[in-house]
C-alpha cells in the first residue's frame, strides 16, 4: 500500500489555511526518494475511523482549536496504535492562539508535549539537518519578529514519537505550488522528506 | 593262607578293575562332553518399578553362568540400561523380558525462541495415562497424555522436565545467544508498523529499510544477514538483491526467513520460497476490524507450493501462510503485505494480537528446527531418559512379553554341570590307579 500524505480536518478552526503544503510535500518525497507515494493527498476527519489508515497525518491552523470528544479519543486512539500526527502553527505563535488552545488539546488527549533534542534522528533520518529544525523565512523575516524556535515539540508512546509539534510555520513556508522551486537556491521542504522517512522507518 | 591271598588279589582286581572304569568313563564323559552344546546356565535379575536392578552390576559381571535373564516390570532408567550394555559386552547372553508390554512415554523440550523466553513442551503416550510434570522447582501440573501426543509451552523451566518416568532438557541450538532480527526491503508502512510489533513484543531488530537508490535506513551494525548475529532474517518487497546469494546459507546453517508478501517475487527468492505468489487480491473492506481480521488484508496468495511445503493458513481455500525447511532453517512465506492495518485499524485487541501472531511466527521458525547440539551440563542431564522404551530397544533390544526369568533360570544341563578339568583329573587319576594296582599284582 502506497504512502499517501493526509491532512487531517477539523471541526474547530480552519484546518485547510495551508492547502498547498501536501502537494508539495508529495512532490519533495517523490523527487528525492523511492517511497511509493500516492499523487494526491488525502483529507480525514479527525473523529473518523479513517484517519487509522493514516499513520502520518498533519494539522495545521490560526485560529483556536477546540477538540470535540470524539476528535479528542480518536487522537489518543491513533497515537496508542502508532500513528504520528504532525501539527504545525501557522501562526508561528505570534499572538500564540493556536499554540495555545492546540497544545492544551495535545496535553489532554495525548500527553504533555517535550521538547525534541536537535540530535534526534529525525534531523538525519533523510538530510541531515545539525542545528535541529530548519528555520523558516517567516521566523526570521517574514513577520519581522526574529521569533526563532529553537526545538520542536513532541510526545512519545511506546519508545517512538506520536506527535510532533512545531511553532515554525512549516505551514506558509511550504505551501507553494511545487513548481515554484525551480526558484529556489535550496529545497526548503527537505525537512518534510525527513518527516516522512521518520515516519516510515522509525 | 592261600584263600586270604587269593580274596586280597581279588579284592584289588575288583578295586582296579573299577577304577579302570571309572577313568573310562570319565574319557568317555570328556569326550561326550565336547562334542555336546552346553544348556545355559542362567542367573536372573528384575527392573522394579523404580526403574533399577536389583542386583549389583558386580554380581552380574562376575557371574559364572552364560546367560543373564533381567525380568522388567518398568522401563529401566539410562543408568540401568548402561549396566545392561556392560552385561551384554562383558560375553554374557542377555535375555530380556517381561511380564507385560512396557508403557512407552516420550517427552521432548525445546526452547523457544521468543523473546520473553519458554520452552516447548511434546510428549506421547503408547496409553491414556496421566503424569506429574514437574521440573527442578518441583511440581508443575498434572497432565493426561494419549497415543495422539501433547504439545504445550510453559515459562523458562528450572532445570530438567520431568514427567512420569521420562525426562527431557530443554533443547539449545548454535544459534546466536538472543533471537535478533534483520528486517529488509523498502521503507512501508508494513516494514514501519512490523519492526514496532516485533521490538514491542522484545524482538531486538536490526533494520535495513531503503527510502532511495542511494539511501537505506539503517537500525545496528551490518545490513548482511549474519549466522552470528541474527537468528531470523525478514524480507520484505524492495529487499536488495545483494543479500540473497547469502541466504541460502544462513538457511543451512539453521537461520529461518520470513517472506512478506511481493517479496517471494525477487529473483533471488524464488528457489527459497514456499510457493509461487499469485496476483494480490484486495481484503475486504472494513474486515480488520471484524472477527477475522486478516480478511481486511490485502493478500499476495500462495500459488504452487514447492515440494515440502506446508500451508499453515487459508483464507477463502487459498494458502495465506506456508512454510518450508531448507537444510537446518525454515522459511515461512506470509501472503499479506499490509498487516499494519490490521494494528491500526482493528478493534481494540488488534495491537496485541497483530504483536502476537508476528511473535508467534517469528518464534515458530527457529524453535521448531531440529536441534544441532544438546547443552549437558551436570550428571543429572547426562542421564535424562526423553524416551525410555524407545532407548531401551535401541540399547539392549524390547523384552520379550510374557516371559519369566526366574522359571527359566531353574534347569541347569548335565552337559554343562560337567567340568571338563575335573573329569580328565579323575580319568587320570583311576587310570594310573589302576595301572598301579595291575603292576603290583604282578601283572604287566
Amino acid at each position: 500500500m502506497r504512502f499517501t500524505f493526509a491532512t487531517v480536518q477539523y471541526e474547530s478552526g480552519d484546518w485547510d489555511s495551508a492547502p498547498l503544503l501536501a502537494a508539495n510535500v508529495i512532490d519533495a518525497v517523490a523527487r528525492y526518494t523511492s517511497v511509493d507515494v500516492a499523487p494526491s493527498g488525502a483529507i480525514v476527519p479527525l473523529s473518523s475511523e479513517a484517519l487509522l489508515r493514516y499513520p502520518l497525518a498533519y494539522l495545521t491552523g490560526h485560529l483556536p482549536v477546540r477538540f470535540t470528544t470524539a476528535e479528542r479519543a480518536m487522537l489518543r486512539k491513533y497515537c496508542d496504535r502508532g500513528g504520528l500526527l504532525f501539527v504545525d502553527d501557522h501562526n508561528h505563535d505570534v499572538d500564540g492562539v493556536f499554540h495555545k488552545t492546540c497544545t492544551e488539546e495535545l496535553t489532554q488527549a495525548v500527553g504533555p508535549l517535550a521538547n525534541i533534542p536537535n540530535s534526534h534522528p529525525l534531523y538525519k533520518s533523510f538530510f541531515t539537518f545539525r542545528d535541529g529544525p530548519p528555520t523558516t523565512s517567516h521566523e526570521l523575516n517574514g513577520w519581522g519578529d526574529n521569533l526563532v524556535h529553537d526545538h520542536l515539540q513532541g510526545i512519545a508512546r511506546n519508545g517512538r514519537l506520536a506527535v510532533i509539534y512545531s511553532s515554525k510555520d512549516y505551514s506558509s513556508e511550504w505551501s507553494f505550488h511545487p513548481e515554484n522551486k525551480k526558484f529556489l537556491s535550496v529545497d526548503n521542504t527537505r525537512f518534510g522528506v525527513n518527516l516522512v522517512v521518520y515516519a516510515l522507518t522509525r | 593262607m592261600a584263600v586270604s591271598v587269593s580274596a586280597t588279589a581279588h579284592g584289588l582286581r575288583v578295586v582296579g578293575a573299577v577304577l579302570h572304569g571309572i577313568g573310562v568313563v570319565c574319557m568317555l564323559l570328556m569326550v561326550w562332553r565336547l562334542f555336546t552344546p552346553v544348556l545355559h546356565q542362567r542367573v536372573s535379575a528384575e527392573v522394579s518399578a523404580s526403574d533399577a536392578l536389583d542386583v549389583p552390576l558386580a554380581t552380574l559381571l562376575r557371574s559364572q553362568r552364560d546367560t543373564i535373564d533381567v525380568s522388567m516390570v518398568a522401563a529401566p532408567d539410562a543408568r540401568t540400561r548402561a549396566m545392561l550394555r556392560a552385561v551384554r559386552g562383558s560375553g554374557h547372553v542377555l535375555r530380556v523380558t517381561a511380564p507385560r508390554a512396557l508403557r512407552s512415554l516420550a517427552v521432548a523440550a525445546e526452547e523457544e525462541w521468543r523473546a520473553s523466553g519458554g520452552t516447548r513442551l511434546q510428549a506421547v503416550s503408547s496409553d491414556t495415562s496421566r503424569h506429574a510434570a514437574q521440573d527442578a522447582a518441583g511440581l508443575i501440573d498434572s497432565i493426561a497424555i494419549d497415543s495422539t501426543g501433547l504439545r504445550t509451552r510453559s515459562g523458562p523451566l528450572a532445570g530438567t522436565w520431568r514427567l512420569g518416568g521420562a525426562a527431557a532438557a530443554p533443547m539449545a541450538s548454535n544459534a546466536p545467544a538472543e533471537a535478533r532480527v534483520l528486517v529488509l526491503g523498502s521503507a512501508t508502512w508494513e516494514s514501519r508498523f512490523l519492526v514496532a510489533a516485533l521490538e514491542e513484543a522484545g524482538w531486538p531488530v536490526d533494520i535495513a529499510v531503503s527510502v532511495s537508490p542511494r539511501v537505506t535506513i539503517t537500525q545496528g551494525a551490518t545490513r548482511q544477514p549474519s549466522r552470528e548475529r541474527h537468528a531470523i532474517v525478514v524480507l520484505l518487497p524492495g529487499a536488495p538483491a545483494s543479500v540473497m546469494a547469502t541466504l541460502p546459507t544462513f538457511l543451512r546453517a539453521g537461520g529461518g526467513v520470513v517472506i512478506v508478501g511481493d517479496a517471494a517475487r525477487i529473483a533471488g527468492v524464488v528457489a527459497l520460497r514456499a510457493g509461487a505468489p499469485g496476483a494480490t487480491i484486495s481484503g475486504q473492506a472494513g474486515a480488520e476490524a471484524g472477527d477475522e481480521p486478516r480478511r481486511g488484508l490485502d493478500l499476495v496468495p500462495i500459488g504452487t507450493l514447492t515440494a515440502g511445503s506446508v500451508p499453515l493458513e487459508f483464507r477463502d481455500g487459498r494458502v495465506a501462510v506456508a512454510a518450508r525447511r531448507f537444510g537446518a532453517g525454515r522459511v515461512i512465506q506470509v501472503g499479506y503485505d499490509n498487516s499494519w492495518l490490521w494494528r491500526m485499524a482493528g478493534d481494540d485487541a488488534s495491537p496485541s494480537a497483530h504483536r502476537r501472531w508476528w511473535s508467534a511466527l517469528l518464534s515458530g521458525i527457529v524453535a521448531q528446527r531440529a536441534p544441532v547440539s544438546r547443552v549437558v551440563t551436570t550428571a543429572e542431564t547426562d542421564t535424562l531418559d526423553a524416551a525410555p522404551v524407545a532407548a531401551l530397544a535401541r540399547d539392549v533390544g524390547l523384552p520379550t512379553i510374557g516371559g519369566s526369568a526366574v522359571a527359566s533360570a531353574a534347569s541347569p544341563s548335565l552337559a554343562a554341570a560337567l567340568d571338563l578339568r575335573w573329569l580328565l583329573a579323575t580319568a587320570v587319576l583311576s587310570l594310573v590307579a589302576s595301572w598301579t594296582l595291575r603292576r603290583w599284582r604282578g601283572l604287566a
